[in-house]
Order: C-alpha cells, then structure tokens, then sequence
C-alpha cells in the first residue's frame, strides 16, 4: 500500500502546469497604474502657458484666489503678483489653462474686473458676490506671448462681440464719453469704446463699434453728428426740437444715418472714418465737395473776421474763410494779410465742373464780381466777405500766383468811408446853407409874429373853453345830476307799485283765487238777474195790463 | 514516520489534498518557480502555505494602493463654494488651512488619518512581505502585533471618505453654499480599500511557517 516514503502507491500525481502568464490578480496594479498615468497626463495636458500682466494697482486682486475670466468662464488663476522693477506698476503672475492657451494671441486683453460705477450705469455687480476678477479676451491671433500689458478699465464691448469698429473725427470731445451710445434711428446699436487725440494733435478720433446686423447701415455716405443733449433750432420755417434719447442727453452719444439717396455707398469696411458733425442739423447741408481757393487781400484790417466766417453772395453764403495769415516782405516792408477763401461753385451750379467754374468765375470777375468786407453784426463786429457786382469797377481780373490765385477785392467800408463822410458833409452843408437863407431873409420873424398870433388866440379860445368847461362842470351838472337823481328814485318807486299791482293782478288771475269765484257767481247772479228781467219784460209785452192789476191767476 | 512523536503533515508526507473536490494526490520531488500546481481530479489550482499565492496577491495590491496614493494627495479632493468664492483643495492644502487658522490639533488630526495611516500601512505591509519572502525569523511575534494594527486600523481611514460624502450630500445650498467632491477622493478611497484588502490577503500564518519549519527541520 505505500511505498518507501509511506506514500500509498495509487495516489495520482499532482498535474503541474507550466505558468505562462502572472497570476491575475496583477490587473489590479496594472489598472492602478493606467489611471495614474491618465490623470497625471490629463493634469499635465490641462496645464496651460504661465504668462505675466502688468497692472497699474493690485487693487482687489489676491494671488491664489483671483481667477481669470472669459465670458464668465474661469479659464485661470493668479498665481502670484510681484512689484515691477522700478515700483510703477505690478506684475500679475497668471497660469491659463491649456484650452484658453491655445487661443491666446498676441493682441489678447486681460483688465481687472471689479464694481464700477459710472455715468453711463454700473457694471460688474457680479463682482460683490465672486469677488473681483481679472477678466479677458484671448485675442485674434494665436502667437502668444509671455508678457501683457493689462488694461486701465473693461473694454464696453464684450470680447470677440460681432460687429464693426470705425473711426469718427471731431473737432473736440464735447460730453462723450467711453460706453456713449450709438444711435441709428433712435435705436441703440453701438457704443463708443475709445477716444484718443490725433498725434498731430488738430482732432479727436474717437472709436465706435456698432453691432452686428446694424453695421450694414454704414456706408461710405453716412453721416454721424453728436447727438449730446437737445437740439432746439427756430427758423422762419418754425422751430424744431431733437433728442435722440434721454440717456444721450445725460451722457451724451453719437448718431447716424445714411441718406437714402440714389448715390448709396457701399457698406463701410471695418476702420473707416467718418466726419462728426456737431450738430444733426449740420448733417443736413449740402455736402459740395469741389471748392475753388482763392487768395483775397483787404486794405485795412480783418478785425472781425475769423476762419470759418461766410463768404456770401447777396446774402447767400457759398463758401467760407479757411486761412487767415500775415505776411512780411522782407525787401519792401510791405506787411500783407492774405485770407484763404474757399468757394463752393455748385451752390451756383450744382452740376459744374471745377474747371468750369473757374472759368466761369474768371468771367465774373471781368464782368466786375469783386469780394469785399463787410460789418454782419453791428453789435459783435462780426464780418463777412461778401461777392457783389460793382457798378463801374476798375479793371481786375484773378491773378493767378505761386500756391492760391488772387481774387480781387474793393475796399467797401474801410476805402469808401471818407468819401461816404464827405457826401454826408455836404448834405449836411446843403441843409444849413437853407436854414441860413431863411433866417435871414426876414420871412421867418413874420412867419413867427404870425405864428404867436395864432398862439395868442388860440391860448385865448383855450381858455374860454376851459371856463366853459368849468361852468359846465361847477352849475349845471350838479343840478342835472341831482334831477336825475331824483328821477330814478321816482322811478324805482313807480316800478315798485307796477310790480305791487302786476302781483295782485297776479292774485287777481289766478285760478281757484277768491275774486275769480266771487265773479263768478256775480257773474251767475248777473244771467239769472238779466232772466229775470227778460222773463218781465216778455210778460209786460204780453199783458201790459198786469203791470197794474198783478198777474192774471195761474 | 507513523511512530514518529510529532504529527505529520500531508505536506510533510509529500501530498496534497484538493480543497476543490478533496482528491489527495502526490506531490511532485521538485517544483520550478514559473511552475504551478492543479487537481489531477478537477483541475482546481493547488496551493500549498509556502506557495501559497498570498504574499503575490499582497504585492499586487499593496502596487496598486502605492500608485493611486500619488493622485489621492496631488489631487483635489474635494470644493468648498461659499457665495460663488471657493475652489478645490487637495488633503495637504486643507491641512495646511487649519494650521493657518490655528486649529492645529483638528491639522494633526486630518493629517495623521488621511495621510500618515495609509502611509504608514504601505510600510509596515511592505515590510511584512519582505521579511515574509526573505524568510526572516526576525520577532516573529512583535511582526504579528503589527499585522493586527495594520489590519485594525486600516478601516478607519474610511472617515476621511465618509466625512466628504457626509458634506457633499448635506452641504448643497445652491449659490450660498455648496461641497462637491473631486477625483482624489476616489483615489483616496480606493487607496484605503485596496490596503484593506491587501491586509487580509496577507496570511499571517507565513510569519510563522518559517519559524514552524526551520524548527521542524531542526
């Protein structure tokens, strides 16, 4: 039954396999390390570029606790903030994460986020709740850098909003400001997002962005004008008042429109630059764009004239004064003041030419068009160059020189005023010359012995009269007045009686009222009395006799 | 041997009994390492305690729970968000903000349950299974006392997971306040089980079958 070992012979034996693959259990591990190295890959992927913003002040913000937004989305967090080198600004350490990273471009903004409050509203309430945030727009492009600039305030237009940014050119700011409203139609569709000076310093370029459907509006002929505040203008025509909407004429705005004429533009590309006119009613003049420039000299001085002042032809003004300058000869001492006008030739013509006009102009000026100054406003000295036919001119014409021609002029006020003073002094000669010959002709004492004459009697009639008058007023009115007096209060007696008696007529009338019965029955008596006496009457025709031996038995 | 004084096992006696279908067969003079034995009967593996596969089942998990250990305290585990303010915060950083806030026995507390426990178990069941595979008969029974603390508080580390799945739960007051739990919890977690399991795994008998046999052979 066994063997040597004790073993029992039958037992089989145990089956022994070779081991090709490790034991399962090993999976465990295995699928340990398999999502260990995923989630460190996953962090290692999610691990975006570390960039630095430099900031004016670190107000609000905490490193390790302030996020980077975009559209409300925390795409990263400030890691820490250092002080720039030379102690101006500061320095934002930021770790964007891998999805805004890819995006980030080398225009991208990142600005400070907190609760402003302005005179356009307030923004960033969110901010109370989430604390301040540094928010930011990744840009256009995708070459990204390693060091921002952040911006002083949050742009008005949420980044990467559609829509068209362009450009309007004003002479000053006037009320606007950034986030002012853009109007077309009275309807919002844009904001002014930036206003800077020109470099040169002449204006101010001011940066609108208008939203996306509405921008077709633009076109290369569309008109923007301040729409700040009311507009109130009174013409012949009547008055007109405008005001594109309440929030403009608190904080000021811009509108536009485009004329629907037959010459519509083309939609405006992004960046291009308009004009701000000042005012809608601005927009509404002829837009001339061919001018003709002309130098004009005056004798005398300009006083009163300014750039911009109307160059009129009989009181219609077709151009404007651009230059006002003074000039030295230095040779033959010779001090100039040469004034730049500008005349617009399709007031005349709308259809001419600038060739043309010149022409035509040049023509004029032979038939003795000469330009000249004149006093608009007595009260201001304001002046105006005006354009007018001289009767019998000296020959000029326009002289062509190096940069502008000349376009003669007469000297209206300032040449003409000795001679003007003369012709009154003459006048004035004239005048006194009669008023001599006619106090020394003797006629004027008799015309004034008979002038007193008259004035004697007629102090005289006067004075009658005015006895007359005092008689009047002292005798007889009294006595009339007291008469009258006297009549009317007869006469409100007589009227009391009237009525006293017209009510007892009244009484009298009225129905049911005791004489109205008492005639009655009178009246009744009155018939049976007149039976009576028509029955009596009837018997004595019948028996006469009976009047004296009594009625015959009946 | 029948005579022999001390009772001899079937190991001893060179077979083994299927714990499957209980067939007793004999076991073979010599074994190679990548070898393994199976029931002639059923062929249910065989497994004798000194190769018993337990110590690789340990390894295997003991590998495991190391490697989620790294996610389980790199990672957050889990968001506090008060009025919209709050972010992740892994178990170092929480402990870290109690200390900032002076409550440095909750600090010690959190770090020693959350984060020298399962270290500590790491080591001491690491240690366990080299001393196991080197055959030391280095005390065996102080290496015991350890297995059982290792085992008796391996359990407890689950507080941590508990605590998180409490809040999470209770804690959600939409925009006032809210807790939501991270993906280092669940690296945690199973962290903590995978030890457990691997202590149970370990058979505390090897500790002693060493001893057993070099006294045996002695």
């Amino acid at each position: 039954m066994s063997d040597a070992n004790g073993q029992p012979e039958f037992l089989p034996e145990v089956e022994v396999r070779e081991q090709r693959w490790p034991s399962p259990v090993w999976l465990i591990p295995l699928t340990a390390i398999l999502i260990g190295l995923w989630l460190l890959l996953q962090a290692w992927y999610q691990q975006g570029p570390t960039i630095t913003v430099q900031f004016n002040s670190a107000e609000g913000i905490e490193a390790g606790k302030t996020e980077v937004r975009y559209k409300a989305v925390t795409v990263g967090k400030l890691r820490k903030l250092r002080l720039s080198d030379d102690l101006q600004t500061i320095e934002a350490v930021i770790d964007l994460n891998k999805e805004i990273g890819r995006h980030l471009g080398s225009d991208a903004r990142f600005w400070v986020v907190s609760p402003r409050i302005s005179r356009s509203g307030v923004s960033g309430l969110s901010t109370f709740f989430s604390g301040t945030y540094i928010g930011m727009d990744p840009g256009t492009n995708t070459d990204d850098l390693s060091f921002y600039v952040g911006e002083d305030r949050p742009p008005v237009i949420a980044p990467s909003e559609n829509g068209r940014r362009f450009f309007l050119l004003s002479n000053s700011l006037g009320s606007m400001d950034v986030g002012a409203p853009v109007f077309y139609k009275q309807l919002q569709v844009g904001e002014v997002i930036d206003y800077q000076l020109m470099p040169d310093g002449s204006q101010v370029r001011l940066e609108v962005f208008i939203r996306d459907p509405y921008y077709e509006y633009v076109h290369s002929n569309s008109r923007f004008w301040n729409a700040s505040g009311a507009e109130f203008t009174m013409t012949s025509a009547g008055a007109e008042f405008r005001m594109e909407s309440l929030a403009s004429f608190l904080i000021g705005g811009v509108a536009f429109e485009t004329p629907s004429s037959l010459l519509a533009g083309d939609v405006s590309p992004e960046g291009a630059s308009f004009p701000l006119y000042g005012r809608y009613a601005d927009t509404q003049e002829k837009q001339f764009t061919q001018r003709l420039y002309y130098v004009m000299y005056f004798n005398g001085s300009v006083r009163g004239l300014t750039v911009g002042a109307p160059l009129e032809y009989e009181g219609i003004p077709v151009g404007q004064v651009e230059n006002i300058d003074i000039r030295l000869d230095r040779d033959s001492l010779d001090v100039r003041v040469p004034v730049l006008v500008s005349i617009q030739p399709q007031h005349f013509d709308s259809a001419i030419t600038l060739a043309e006009a010149e022409e035509a102009m040049r023509k004029l000026v032979e038939k003795g068009l000469r330009a000249r100054l004149e006093t608009a406003s007595l009260l201001t000295m304001q002046k105006v160059i005006t354009l007018s036919m001289e009767k019998d001119p000296k020959p000029a014409q326009i002289v062509k020189t190096q940069f502008y021609s000349e376009f003669p002029t007469t000297g209206a006020a300032f040449e003409n005023l000795p001679l003007m003073a003369a012709d009154v002094m003459a006048s004035l000669e004239d005048t006194l010359d009669g008023v001599n010959r006619l106090v020394n002709g003797g006629k004027l004492d008799k015309a004034l012995d008979q002038v007193n004459a008259v004035l004697a009697e007629t102090e005289q009639a006067i004075k009658a009269a005015k006895e007359a008058m005092r008689t009047v007023d002292k005798d007889t009115l009294p006595g009339v007045s007291r008469d009258i007096n006297q009549i009317t209060v007869d006469l409100g007696k007589t009227s009391q009686k009237i009525q006293e008696s017209m009510l007892q007529i009244d009484r009298l009338t009225a129905r049911n009222s005791p004489t109205q019965q008492q005639l009655q029955e009178m009246l009744e008596e009155l018939t049976a009395a007149s039976r009576s006496v028509r029955s009596l009457t009837e018997t004595l025709q019948r028996q006469p006799a009976s009047l004296l031996r009594g009625k015959k038995g009946e | 041997m029948a005579t022999s004084r001390e009772a001899q096992t079937a190991n001893e006696a060179g077979m083994a009994q299927c714990r499957v279908c209980g067939c007793l067969s004999r076991l073979p003079a010599h074994l190679e390492g990548h070898e393994s034995m199976f029931c002639p009967r059923c062929r249910a593996p065989i497994h004798l305690q000194e190769h018993n596969n337990s110590v690789e089942v340990t390894w295997a998990l003991l590998i495991a729970s190391a490697v989620l250990y790294i996610p389980a305290n790199l990672l957050p585990v889990m968001s506090v968000y008060m009025l919209g303010q709050g972010e992740p915060s892994t178990i170092i950083g929480g402990v870290l903000h109690l200390l900032e806030a002076g409550q440095w026995p909750l600090a010690v507390i959190v770090f020693v349950a959350s984060v020298f426990v399962p270290l500590l178990k790491l080591f001491a069941i690491s240690f366990l299974l080299i001393s196991i595979q080197r055959r030391s008969r280095w005390r065996p029974h102080e290496r015991m006392l350890l297995y059982k603390v290792t085992e008796y508080i391996g359990r407890w580390s689950m507080v941590d997971v508990f605590v998180i799945a409490i809040l999470t739960g209770l804690v959600q007051f939409g925009t006032f306040a809210h807790i939501d739990t991270n993906v280092g919890t669940l690296s945690f977690a199973t962290v903590v089980v995978l030890t457990m399991f691997a202590a149970r795994t370990l058979d505390a008998h090897l500790i002693w079958d060493i001893s057993r046999q070099e006294e045996h052979v002695a």
